[in-house]
């Protein structure tokens, strides 16, 4: 059985940047999300 | 769901400082980074390292006995490399194969660690047969003094090896087809990387896929610094060099117009090129430089290396897995977070969690000395799992509040880090206590492992108590709509459906039944076919079967019977003790005597040497092969053969003044059964055979030390198990103020630990240094489940009365979140079963079942027990629900 070989950094910079694409991934969904439902004209109660 | 005005009443403390702790957030923070930001340096210093010693009992007397004489008699760091022709028909005894047995066992005394006086090899200059010489004298001398450079040198050379009973069979085989260089390293310098290049790339390749038929220059041992190009000391007929056209004192410059500096590039340049591959070589012959074709040849002979260092080589080789491990678990627990919360800050909050708590861990094992071992890297990803699980619960905590305090963020906060602190710091506490357990074992590495888990451990409050609220503070607040989510959607449903099935009268019946038969079944599994102490196998469990190590260590035990020592000393009372004929013939005795054991391949002792010089010098008539009558002449026999050795030599059979001497029995595996049969073997024929002039004494080498650390683990394991589960019992007995608490808390892990010991006998997984503190930590770290359903229970009932009710509400919140918690757990510790070291597969895989079932057991099992008897320490709860309650002690706020 064998893995893929992977240097600390390499690592390190592949899960920053993993989450960095989550984040954005999330942001995007949500912003998305919420002019939908401004353009309906409706919404759940903010904060 | 709870109204929280009873809670906040009880635990205005604990909301007073969440509030303060909000506050003061500034001093806090700093506070926090500034250290963290010291220990990440730390943690950047580690180093990635095994200490032979720190692995052994150092109180047990074999241990004692071992570190008195590792350096003159050998310890357990043994090199066995075998070097064996692969052609049919071939046997070592050619000029070309002996030249390389030569240079190799030369290459062996150069790696770093080796000790010089202690390389056994037809090469070395220590292995000496007696030479007859004219006028009837007699004089010990090296078997080989150099490279053969005809046939009938390598002739003689095998004349020799088939005449002497200490080399004929131990270090040749008695096929002829193979030939042993074993080596001892000297712990203090243990370097297992650098030794396991330096062998890799300069006592293999040259000599194996790396030979061309001939011999190449290597560097001058005593000008290291020099440059040494790959200078063609000899060229044997008929190789793949000699129809090259190479001849001696050609400088090799280039393979293909890639330039090679010296042997060893030369080697590895060659070694990976498919062989029957046209080469250009470069050449400088002269001053000119000409280009020559080479077939790159198949090899002629095999080297197969085994022995500790060589394990640890190899486990270090492979320790960078951890990397790839992390960066997938580390995405898939983000993409899980993430599909869980429906938002990115779900993701983030317990990996910041996880992240402080490790740098806080690794920065302390630096801190204090210590280095990591490659063998316990899955314990700091259990501990770091256990922290992000910890988080998550926090976390889902903050959204129920963020819902039920009608999206006021600050107040969601305080409430979250108030209901959740006192399951989650006993929790921690439990962890990180029941770890401590560890240290009752007299092995230091052991030891610095509890500490450092423990301490690891705490660390988790730092983000979790400490900074949690601040965090949380500065974190945007999530939509509603994500927040709504969480109780909508396929999982929701699942725990919903789940709960109520598992709490109607027949799910209780089936839960009750089914762990019953379970806790059954494990007990009897246990016990047949029962779990191994030590090693369950002849080959390493901690790289694979099928891994070239333990191929090697299995070709190696199959041509010579067995290459694992176990050092027995005899130590005499006073000087010349080893002269005396009755210490010698109870040696040689002993020596029979063990032999007859089937995993006992062969032994050696002073009596070896002594017997085949009485027969030389009786004209090697059989009848002379024995310990000579008397003193005197046991000291005549002594003094042909050792006369022209240095003391250095000779400390290897015997000390300098006769005093101590040993029997080496070379075995055939390590299994932890196998040790025990022998030892106790031993005993009985020391017991049985006292001497007038020596003692036995037991034990060095590996086997030795293997039995010792065997003996501490056996004497330990259940003390800790009854230990661990006593300080568990304890901390929830404070934490619930019931003796009966701990009760319905340890019954799963109970349950999870009589399987997972029920798993390890039935696989075959050895209780040994390796395995036991990873599964001692397992038994802490299922609590912590069945912790957060209880204390949900209890607030639940306090706000309505009724227990199963509470059962229900504590399953669909807590519960939830515990199963999700559950999910992350086994998943980042199973992705450990990919690993290339077998062990930490293992142990992976092992730790993810014990997870899943201790979550199992705790979100069913525990409830349903609670149901069925109503314990009084959750009913007594009840009564607060009917009490009028005061109005909410907003001033604990404000």
């Amino acid at each position: 059985m064998t893995i893929p070989q992977m240097g600390l950094w390499e690592s390190i910079i592949i899960v920053i940047l993993f989450s960095i694409g989550v984040i954005a991934m999330d942001e995007v969904i949500h912003a998305r999300r919420r002019k939908a439902k401004e353009r309906e004209g409706g919404g759940r109660p903010t904060n | 769901m709870s109204s929280g005005t009873a809670s906040e009443q009880e635990k205005r403390a604990l909301y007073w400082l969440g509030e303060r702790l909000i506050d003061y957030r500034h001093p806090v923070m700093a506070l926090v980074i500034i250290v963290t930001g010291l220990f990440a340096y730390w943690s950047f210093q580690l180093k990635l390292q095994t200490s032979f010693g720190d692995l052994l009992p150092q109180s047990h007397p074999f241990v004692q006995i071992h570190n008195k004489y590792a350096g003159t008699f050998g310890g357990a760091n043994n090199i066995q490399l075998m070097v064996e022709t692969t052609r049919e028909g071939d046997n070592i005894f050619t000029v070309p194969t002996l030249a390389r047995i030569y240079r190799i066992t030369e290459e062996m005394d150069r790696v770093y660690g080796v000790n010089h006086n202690q390389i056994d090899s037809i090469g070395h200059r220590t292995t000496r047969y007696l030479k007859a010489l004219s006028g009837g004298f007699l004089r010990s001398e090296p078997v080989m003094t150099g490279i053969p450079k005809t046939a009938d040198e390598a002739a003689a050379i095998r004349r020799i090896v088939h005449n002497t009973e200490s080399i004929y069979g131990i270090l040749v085989s008695l096929d002829d087809r193979a030939a042993l260089v074993r080596a001892n390293f000297i712990e203090g310098r243990l370097d297992h990387r650098r030794t396991f290049s330096e062998i890799n790339e300069r006592v293999i390749a040259p000599f194996q896929d790396g030979w061309i038929g001939a011999l190449i220059k290597g560097r001058d041992p005593l000008k290291p610094d020099a440059k040494a190009p790959a200078v063609v000391e000899t060229v044997y007929r008929g190789t793949a060099a000699a129809d090259a056209g190479l001849k001696a004192g050609d400088t090799i410059v280039s393979i293909d117009d890639r330039p090679v500096a010296d042997r060893v590039e030369l080697a590895a340049a060659i070694k990976r090129i498919e062989p029957g591959t046209v080469v250009s070589l470069g050449v400088k012959r002269g001053d000119a430089t000409e280009s020559l074709k080479l077939t790159v040849p198949e090899p002629d002979i095999r080297i197969y290396v085994a022995g500790e260092p060589r394990l640890y080589g190899f486990v270090y080789s492979y320790a960078n897995d951890i990397f790839f491990i992390f960066t997938v678990t580390w995405c898939l627990e983000w993409i899980l977070r993430w599909l869980y919360f429906h938002d990115w800050r779900g993701a983030l909050r317990p990996s910041l969690t996880g992240v402080i708590a490790a740098f806080w861990g690794l920065g302390f094992v630096h801190l204090i000395g210590f280095s990591l071992d490659p063998l316990i890297l899955v314990m700091p990803f259990l501990i770091t799992a256990r922290a992000v699980s910890h988080a998550i619960q926090m976390h889902d905590r903050y959204y129920e509040e963020f819902e039920r305090h009608d999206w006021n963020q600050r107040k969601a906060i305080v409430a979250a880090f108030a209901e959740l602190f006192v399951p989650t710091l006993s929790g921690i506490l439990t962890d990180a206590f029941g770890v401590l357990v560890i240290m009752l074992v007299p092995i230091v590495m052991l030891r610095n492992l509890a500490i450092v888990a423990s301490w690891w451990i705490l660390a988790i409050t730092v983000a979790e108590l400490l900074l949690n609220p601040i965090v949380y503070y500065y974190l945007r607040a999530p939509d509603p709509d994500v927040v709504l989510a969480r109780g909508r959607g396929w999982y929701k449903n699942l725990i919903d459906r789940f709960t109520d099935w598992n709490l109607s009268r027949a799910g209780k019946q089936v839960t009750l039944a089914f762990w019953l038969v379970l806790f059954v079944v494990g007990i009897y599994l246990m016990i047949n076919p029962g779990l191994v102490i030590g090693d369950p196998t002849s080959a390493s469990p901690l790289v694979w079967e099928d891994s070239p190590y333990n191929v090697s260590h299995a070709h190696i035990q199959d041509k010579f019977g067995g290459v694992e020592p176990l050092i027995v000393v005899a130590e005499g009372h006073d000087r010349d003790a080893m002269k005396d004929p009755q210490v010698l013939r109870t040696m040689e005795k002993f020596q029979r005597y063990l032999e007859r054991d089937r995993d006992v391949g062969y032994s050696f002792s002073l009596t070896d040497i002594l017997r085949a010089v009485n027969q030389v010098f009786h004209e090697l008539e059989p009848k002379w092969g024995v310990i000579p009558g008397n003193a005197r002449d046991v000291a005549q026999t002594f003094f042909i053969f050792f006369s022209g050795s240095p003391p250095t030599e000779t400390a290897k059979y015997v000390t300098p003044d006769y005093a101590t001497s040993h029997v080496t029995f070379f075995c055939r595996n390590h299994k932890g059964e196998n040790i025990a049969r022998i030892i106790k073997r031993c005993q009985e024929f020391i017991a049985a055979h006292p001497m007038e002039k020596a003692t036995f004494k037991l034990a060095g080498g590996l086997v030795g030390v293997l039995a010792a650390a065997n003996e501490e683990l056996v004497r330990n394991d259940l003390l800790m198990n009854a230990l661990g589960f006593g300080t568990i019992y304890v901390i929830v007995l404070f934490t619930y103020r019931s003796w009966a608490a701990g009760l319905y808390l340890l019954a799963p892990l109970v349950i999870s630990n009589v399987l997972i010991n029920a798993a390890m006998a039935v696989w075959g997984i050895g209780v040994n240094v390796n395995t036991l503190p990873l599964v001692t930590v397992g038994v802490g770290f299922g609590i912590d489940y069945g912790l957060y359903i209880l204390s949900r229970i209890i607030e639940e009932i306090r706000v309505n009365g009724d227990l199963n009710l509470s059962i229900r509400e504590a399953l669909v919140t807590s519960g939830k979140a515990v199963s999700f918690t559950a999910i992350c757990m086994v998943a980042s510790t199973a992705l450990w079963s990919f690993s290339n070291i077998r062990f930490d597969a293992v142990m992976g895989g092992l730790l993810a079942v014990w997870m899943f079932v201790s979550f199992m057991a705790s979100e069913t099992l525990l409830p349903v027990s609670i149901s069925y008897f109503r314990p009084r320490f959750i009913l007594r709860e009840a009564a607060r629900a009917k009490a009028p309650q005061a109005p909410v002690a907003a001033a604990a706020a404000s």
